[in-house]
């Protein structure tokens, strides 16, 4: 990697690396979102001319992150209070864990991350619409698990 | 709950996790990566065999025939190498709990009566003998056996320094901090003691209970409310703790995250706050009042201290530890424990601290799902433990399902060809089986994930007696043999366990065909690889990594046959 490329790079971490680390909470929780982030831009260091011609470099990465830090063990999310945000109902944190893999990952690339359905369809390998229908049915589970009226 | 705005409260939360994550490369709950956790336990292993010359053979245990013949490599059975005299109770914030004897190495799951999942600040709390849980109902378990009993109806309940009793708080609202409150101490029998006039929360908001009252948090700071006079006291410091704790001479709490730690004089003394399980980290004091733990976020994960109360040193005892994990003592106060929190996790991490030696160990388990503890002495914990430690199939579910469930708990670590159990060596093989099988161990991967498969451990008695082969100095590598299958790989000659040398004898890939028919599930995926790599027409030596981990557990099966047939 010439110097152009690597002041190109360390720029593109400087933006991607917190948002796969906030992203990858929701599939690995607090303490593997930054490994798998690290894995991820690892892969983007050794393949940079590829991922830096993508239109959604981080949107491939978070697929790269996932595949790379394959666990079959639940994530481990801190209760809000322990977060620093105790006015956040405490159960929204198990209720979330609770969701389905693809639709705590839709929600949470959604709604804790702000990431467009375009976005979180690249990187979740599926399409907007389809995305959209994870969200709706995570959101419905939570409302329905946390008895919110639906039209909150 | 119909104000909820999820979303927003999706955002929140997913700003305040960022904000966790970027503090530090560990995370604020730091867990070591597989990497970390192999080099961890292999110098933990190679200390741990420096310091003791090798390991203490096992203490014997009808229920899990646990041998006490043998030669000094086997292990000992116990969580830690030294012996504590205690079982670690943890709640499993739904219904039930989990005990672990330390010594023993033995895990016990079942439900209590009464425990309920929802918001509480306490979960467990010891008093009197008995176990005190849930929020809305109220109940006592006598550690002694029999049914939990209902002793009161309240919002939540706090642990109080009265032996044999705790204060309920019932809010107006039916939820924490809404509307006015009443209070009211009551026993194990459910017999009100004190009751007092309703408090105004947005005024005064109970902690804890010390000597003759209740730590309250006032808008002036901590200060104690008097159950005789009904007065609140001058106020004792500054701060809104949620947790407080009190060796009933003193109270002490911290300031967020605990950096600051005041203690304070009370004006009636009496017995210690009964211990208890918080919900979330707090400070704990020991048994006689000497010693006071904490665990101090630093960022970078947790650092755990002891500050000696009557000079307030601080000593450091452990780094990189669960911010939301717990503490407490043991009830001599000579031992200090850790354990991460675990909720729907699988293992938990668990620390020791001796006060006399100052020595820290720490080692992960096998088994999750606890978000707090308390300290029994072994002989108060017998109705957790059930007769026979023959129903590993009831412990799956994590607040187990009627009687009471246990399993020997092996003490896994991560080896180059997977995961080790060094405490079941010496085991009978059907007993190890158990074990492994109780902890997710044997029986497949969960969901295909092929690291998982890398670390399963597998054994099986070829013939009834035989027992599990120590299969090399720092651990247990065992293989699931069948007779048909070691008929086919007892073509080739033994090779002490080298797997570069078996590949590399005449009829490797025939004896591999034939073995592949007798193979159960995990090992046939093995030779699957290796079979695969053959039929590619490359050679071994350019194989993936996890071709060469195949290659490595068909070998220690390999071994397996030649051993069990001695």
């Amino acid at each position: 990697m010439d110097r152009d490329h690597a002041a190109e790079f360390a720029e593109f971490v400087a933006q991607a690396r917190p948002r796969l680390e906030r992203a990858f909470v929701g599939c690995r929780g607090v303490s593997g979102a930054a490994d798998a982030a690290a894995e991820a831009l690892a892969y983007a260091f050794e393949h940079w001319d590829r991922i830096r011609a993508l239109s959604n470099p981080v949107g491939f990465l978070y697929r790269v992150g996932q595949s790379r830090t394959r666990s079959r063990r639940s994530p481990v999310l801190p209760p809000p209070e322990a977060a620093g945000v105790p006015e956040v109902e405490p159960r929204l944190v198990p209720a979330l864990l609770q969701l389905p893999e693809t639709q705590r990952t839709a929600v949470w690339l959604v709604h804790a991350c702000q990431w467009h359905y375009a976005e979180v369809a690249a990187a979740m390998g599926t399409s907007a619409s389809m995305v959209g229908n994870h969200v709706s049915r995570g959101m419905a589970r939570l409302r329905e698990e946390l008895e919110v009226d639906s039209h909150a | 709950m119909p104000e909820l705005d999820l979303e927003e409260q999706l955002r929140r939360y997913g700003d305040a996790v960022a904000t966790l994550v970027e503090r530090g490369p560990e995370g604020p709950v730091p867990r070591p990566s597989r990497r970390q956790l192999t080099a961890l336990v292999a110098a933990a292993v190679v200390l741990a065999i420096g310091l003791l010359g090798l390991v203490r053979p096992f203490q014997g245990d009808d229920r899990m025939g646990v041998t006490t013949e043998g030669d000094d490599r086997r292990s000992a059975p116990g969580v830690f190498s030294e012996r504590t005299g205690s079982v670690l109770l943890f709640s499993d914030g739904l219904g039930g709990a989990m005990a672990v004897d330390l010594d023993r190495g033995v895990l016990a799951r079942s439900r209590i009566d009464g425990e309920r999942r929802g918001d509480q600040p306490f979960r467990l709390t010891l008093t009197g003998g008995a176990l005190v849980v849930g929020w809305g109902d109220i109940h006592a378990l006598p550690l002694g056996g029999g049914p939990s009993r209902l002793i009161d109806r309240a919002t939540v309940y706090l642990p109080a320094a009265e032996p044999g009793q705790v204060w309920t708080l019932d809010y107006e609202g039916g939820r924490i901090g809404v509307g006015a409150v009443e209070v009211r101490r009551v026993d194990l029998e459910g017999e009100v003691v004190v009751e007092a006039a309703p408090f105004d929360h947005d005024l005064v908001t109970p902690i804890i209970g010390v000597p003759g009252g209740l730590a309250v948090a006032t808008t002036e700071g901590v200060a104690v409310w008097d159950a005789d006079t009904g007065e609140i006291g001058e106020p004792l410091g500054p701060g809104q703790p949620v947790f407080a704790t009190s060796d009933g001479e003193r109270l002490s709490w911290c300031d967020g995250d605990c950096t600051t730690v005041h203690t304070a004089a009370l004006e009636r003394t009496g017995p210690a706050t009964a211990q208890h399980v918080a919900s979330g980290a707090a400070p704990v004091v020991a048994p006689g009042g000497e010693h006071l733990a904490v665990l101090v976020d630093t960022g970078a994960g947790a650092e755990l201290e002891v500050i000696d109360t009557a000079t307030g040193e601080r000593t450091s005892i452990a780094a990189g530890l669960d911010p939301v994990g717990s503490v407490q003592w043991s009830p001599d106060g000579q031992h200090l424990f850790y354990a991460s929190y675990a909720y729907e996790h699988p293992e938990t991490i668990l620390g020791h601290h001796r006060i006399a030696t100052g020595a820290w160990e720490q080692t992960t388990i096998p088994a999750g799902g606890g978000v707090g503890f308390i300290v029994l002495e072994a002989v108060d914990a017998t109705r957790f433990f059930p007769s026979e430690l023959t129903r590993p199939e009831q412990c799956g579910s994590a607040a187990g399902q009627g009687e009471p469930c246990g399993y020997q708990l092996p003490a896994v670590s991560e080896g180059a060809a997977g995961v080790e159990t060094p405490n079941l060596v010496g085991l009978p093989l059907e007993d190890a089986q158990r074990a492994l099988t109780a902890v997710g161990l044997l029986g497949g991967p969960v969901d295909g994930d092929p690291e998982d498969d890398a670390a399963v451990v597998v054994a099986q008695a070829p013939d009834p007696g035989t027992r599990v082969h120590d299969g090399d100095a720092v651990g247990l590598r065992t293989a699931l043999v069948t007779p048909g299958l070691c008929a086919a790989l007892r073509e080739l000659p033994a090779t002490g366990g080298d797997a570069q040398q078996l590949a590399a004898r005449d009829g490797f890939w025939d004896a591999l065909e034939r073995a592949a028919r007798e193979a159960p599930a995990l090992l046939a995926r093995d030779i699957a690889n290796l079979l695969a790599q053959r039929n590619a027409g490359e050679p071994l030596s350019t194989a993936p990594s996890e071709t060469i981990r195949s290659l490595d557990r068909v070998a220690i099966h390999h071994r397996a046959c030649w051993a069990s047939r001695q």
